[in-house]
């Protein structure tokens, strides 16, 4: 997990799939980095990854959880059409602002 | 279950939202005709397809159609709420969002390149905002704020209407999706495969935070429509029954959600930790199979290839069913039982098979719903007053058929609209209402499926025709002249004809309606084309049900076997040999036969083929060489060294018989000669190799009974290739102008025998009614009793003298040789007596019956230059018995 500083806000940079297999791994970084952030706009990049099961959500709601406490808004950003899909399916729109970035390979 | 690919759920909102958008032009198309009176119904309907095409269009996060389809769904509210009166002005822009969205589906992957700002635009002067150029182009795809939006409740509304139960879905992240190794998209995937996924939410209420999350409870609420009982449901998305509530339409509108009990051994497990336990939960995990009861269904849908591949698979049965019958039917005692089996897999194939047809078949009016707005569109830009008026929608046709139809009927309709209805202005000057009216009528008719065009424009203008034919060295002027204004209206079909003075974007480039024949008769089907100048034209196309499994008559010609489709086949004639030469005749090049008054052409099919021609000697049980060179006149070829009494054998006997199929194709007819006539037989279409697809003779191939393959004959194409030229009603005319002014006795064109009695009378008789002419010498004549006799292979012969029976010169003269020419009807017991054979003739006949009206004479008439008269051996026949006192028996 990146950590980038931008002007307006926080950047997360996942750079691999939120599974089962490596959610606490995740998990720790995801603390670690959240204690170090002072912007109130964290953007989580998930641009990089195409894989996501239901731990991989417990993540991403746990992170929402923890931006509310500490204030903080939370985008998600996504480019793999079945994230993509899975977040719609699920409605997660609704809790979250997620935004669709193309990525140009 | 295994969930579907990405890319099949995606191709399945392409369908679905292809059909949402061909069903909805027409009903655009209503709005803007009835206006506010419109039908609340029908508002709905466009309302909810559309709403379902931004609803699914979101979920797969194809934006553009999502943003063009929400744009569009705003202005159809306001027309459903009363407070927009659908106008032209409204629909133009909705009709081309319709357009656009129809373009986004092309291409689905490159949906979002379809520029759509333009179509927004316009949709928003209608809803009275100005654009903001920041919701075009947001990539925000958040949805609603939480709870049921008045779209969720209209699908909800629509779903209970249309029969589908509610049912709340309670799924536990841990115990349903993680312990089975399934991830939420694969249960909600599974989910849409069997319903309509309405609502979906994470009760994050309680959820902890980063720290505490993973081995956190989480559950997914599901609020799903499907026509599933509970039980079902629960198993299609593999779910214990505990967790699926069926609930009423008016508690999900009340926000009345089920309280779920847990089950305490779900407590007991969801307090261990979840991640922790991943690998043993991988080995321990029991996949319930899950079974899609097809049965609870009243509709799915079904791939084409599946059902192609089945459709293939059906055919194969019916081969088999086909092999086995013939088997049975060839062993004389089948074991007992075995017969009854076979006869129940003949009926249940053959119910198979119908009922497989009848997957593939499809309403026309599928096709049939998108001409108003072609109507509409070719109507405003030729401002051209034009009405369209269809029937007979709900007539099935295959759906490869209806596929290639599409094409053809759409340039039709737009030749129509621009070339056949004439402007408002030259209407009324012709005294025609301004707007002109076209009707697309779909029927069936003989097993066949017609769609006819029509109009009430200018009709098609023949000589107009014929000038540009000129024009464009398409044919010569000598050509042209020997055409009936039919056959030259039919020019149309050529390539590279139209008659259009100016190129328009409509038509006018003349490169359509030969494709349209072309097209048209790919599927088995025919073109033809009725017209009236000044009162209108009918193009009526004549389609096959299905192009898969046809009834065929099997027939044999050289040894082959032929399958010829029943659609084509008109009757089935049997010409004796001895009714050769009196039935068939030569007109020109072609043989053709006189059916009951018309003229039919033949054709041989080993000719056209170019088979060598055999005829089956059932006494000899072999195949030996056909030497006939023509069918009129089967005289065999010069250098065949046989005798005369066997060359009359030969002629005679029943192997010589002509089996002639009558095939129609279109308003035209022909005979095809083939060898043998089998059974009738449902057979299965297989394409041909590309190696002889160019022959156009064959529609395809067929696997027989016993194994062989037979090549399916071409009505159509054997017809092009021979290029027989069907000027029939032209033949028909002229044959009954001949019968109106002639006497019954006249005699059409037929072979004659000429010859003479004394040297300078000429008398004549029909070939037909000659059963052979013998030479005799005069010494040979007995006479007994004032009668003369010839004794010819040990049979008397009694001879008959013209001059006794008619006012002629005697045949009494020294020459030695004579001869005898035995008429059928004696039998071969009576012979006419004749001093010379002048020749045998192809003519037809003026006879006069007013200068020798004799009994036992026809008539006269003048031929090579001769005064002939023309006998009827019959009543010869007859006068003779009666001054013998006999009865005459033959």
């Amino acid at each position: 997990m990146q950590v980038i500083q931008e002007k307006e806000h926080t950047r997360l940079l996942a750079e691999e799939d939120f599974l089962v297999t490596n959610a606490n791994r995740l998990q720790l970084e995801l603390i670690e980095a959240l204690e170090a952030i002072d912007n109130p706009k964290v953007i989580l990049d998930l641009t990089e990854i195409t894989r996501m099961d239901s731990i991989g959500i417990k993540l991403v709601l746990g992170l929402l959880k923890s931006c509310e406490q500490k204030n903080f808004l939370l985008e998600v950003e996504v480019s793999s059409s079945s994230i993509l899909k899975l977040f719609h399916l699920c409605k997660l729109g609704q809790l979250l602002n997620i935004r669709e970035v193309v990525v140009n390979e | 279950m295994s969930s579907l690919s990405d890319d099949s759920l995606l191709q399945e909102f392409v369908a679905e939202s292809r059909e949402h958008l061909s069903s909805i032009e027409p009903d655009l198309l209503i709005l803007e005709r009835e206006g506010a009176n419109t039908d609340q119904e029908i508002i709905n309907r466009v309302f909810r397809a559309i709403h379902s095409i931004k609803g699914a269009s979101g979920f797969f996060g194809l934006i553009a159609l999502k943003n063009l389809s929400h744009t569009m769904e705003s202005v159809l509210m306001l027309i459903r709420d009363g407070q927009l009166v659908p106008t032209a002005k409204v629909m133009d822009p909705l009709l081309e969002g319709v357009d656009k969205l129809n373009q986004m589906l092309e291409d689905i992957h490159s949906s979002e390149t379809v520029t759509y700002q333009d179509e927004i635009r316009r949709l928003e002067v209608i809803l009275g905002k100005p654009p903001k150029a920041d919701d075009l182009e947001a990539t925000d795809i958040s949805s609603n704020p939480q709870g049921l939006s008045a779209l969720d409740k209209t699908t909800i509304v629509n779903a209970t209407q249309q029969g589908q139960r509610l049912y709340y879905l309670n799924v536990s992240v841990d115990k349903d999706l993680t312990a089975k190794q399934r991830t939420p998209l694969d249960l909600l995937e599974q989910l849409i495969s069997v319903g309509l996924l309405i609502d979906s939410s994470f009760d994050i209420a309680m959820f902890p935070d980063l720290s505490n999350c993973l081995n956190a409870s989480l559950s997914l609420s599901i609020l799903c429509a499907t026509v599933l009982e509970k039980d079902l449901l629960a198993m299609a998305v593999d779910l214990p029954e505990t967790q699926v509530q069926e609930v009423t339409m008016e508690e999900v509108l009340d926000n009345k959600k089920p309280t779920w009990a847990m089950p305490e051994t779900e407590k007991q497990e969801l307090s261990k930790p979840i991640v922790q336990e991943r690998e043993s939960a991988h080995q321990e995990t029991k996949t319930t199979p899950v079974n899609h009861s097809a049965e609870a269904v009243e509709t799915i849908r079904v791939r084409v290839d599946l059902l192609n591949k089945l459709m293939d698979l059906a055919g194969e049965m019916v081969l088999s069913r086909n092999q086995l019958l013939r088997a049975f039917a060839q062993k004389e005692n089948p074991h007992n039982g075995l017969e009854t089996i076979s006869q129940k897999i003949n009926l249940v194939t053959s119910e198979l098979q119908e009922h497989i047809m009848q997957t593939r078949m499809q309403p026309v009016g599928s096709i049939f719903g998108k001409f108003p707005r072609v109507v509409r569109d070719i109507t405003k830009q030729l401002g051209k007053e034009i009405e369209l008026r269809t029937s007979g929608e709900d007539v099935e046709l295959d759906k490869s058929i209806l596929e290639s139809l599409s094409d053809p009927l759409t340039h039709l309709i737009r030749n129509c609209c621009d070339h056949a209805i004439e402007s408002p202005e030259e209407r009324k000057e012709v005294g025609k209402p301004s707007s002109g009216t076209i009707f697309l009528n779909a029927f069936h008719e003989g097993g066949q499926i017609n769609i006819s065009i029509s109009d009430d424009g200018r009709g098609i203008d023949h000589a107009r025709i014929a000038k540009k034919v000129l024009e464009n060295g398409l044919l010569s002027e000598s050509d042209l002249k020997k055409m009936s204004p039919q056959e030259v209206v039919n020019l149309i079909f050529l390539p590279g004809l139209s008659t259009a003075e100016k190129i328009s974007d409509i038509s006018g480039r003349g490169v359509g309606m030969d494709v349209v024949k072309t097209n048209i008769e790919k599927v088995g089907g025919h073109i033809s084309i009725k017209t009236q100048l000044g009162k209108g034209t009918t193009i009526l196309l004549r389609l096959p049900l299905t192009l898969a499994i046809i009834p065929s008559l099997i027939v044999g010609a050289c040894g082959h076997r032929f399958a010829v489709p029943q659609v084509n086949l008109v009757e089935l004639v049997c010409v004796k040999a001895r009714e050769i030469p009196t039935r068939i005749e030569k007109v020109g090049n072609a043989s053709v036969l006189r059916l009951r008054g018309k003229l039919l052409p033949l054709v041989r099919l080993a000719d056209v083929l170019g088979l060598e021609r055999v005829f089956f000697d059932s006494e000899s049980g072999q195949y030996h060489p056909d030497r006939r060179i023509e069918i009129a006149n089967p005289r065999f070829q010069e250098n065949t060294l046989v005798s005369d009494s066997e060359t009359l054998n030969q002629r005679t006997h029943y192997s010589s018989d002509y089996n002639i199929m009558v095939l129609k194709v279109g308003a035209n007819q022909y005979g095809l000669i083939v060898d043998e006539l089998f059974d009738m037989e449902e057979i299965v279409v297989k394409p041909l190799s590309s190696f002889i697809q160019h022959c156009k003779c064959y529609a395809g191939a067929t696997i027989m009974g016993d194994g062989q393959v037979a090549m399916i004959l071409d009505a159509g194409g054997i017809l092009s290739y021979t290029k027989l030229s069907f000027s029939e009603s032209q033949a028909e005319e002229n044959y009954k102008k001949q019968l109106n002014t002639l006497d019954q006795t006249t005699i059409e064109q037929q072979a004659m025998l000429l010859f003479k009695n004394a040297p300078d009378e000429t008398f004549g008789l029909p070939l037909s009614s000659v059963l052979r002419i013998e030479k005799f010498n005069r010494n040979e004549i007995e006479q007994l009793g004032g009668r003369e006799f010839l004794t010819y292979q040990n049979r008397s012969i009694e001879l008959l003298r013209l001059e006794r029976y008619l006012p002629v010169k005697s045949s009494l003269n020294e020459q030695k040789e004579w001869f005898l020419i035995l008429p059928k009807s004696a039998n071969g017991r009576m012979g006419i007596i004749a001093s010379q054979i002048v020749d045998s003739i192809d003519m037809q006949l003026d006879l006069d019956t007013t200068v020798v009206t004799n009994p036992g004479v026809i008539g006269s008439s003048v031929v090579q230059g001769h005064l002939t008269v023309f006998i009827n051996p019959q009543t010869l026949l007859e006068k003779h018995y009666e001054s013998r006192g006999l009865v005459h028996a033959s």
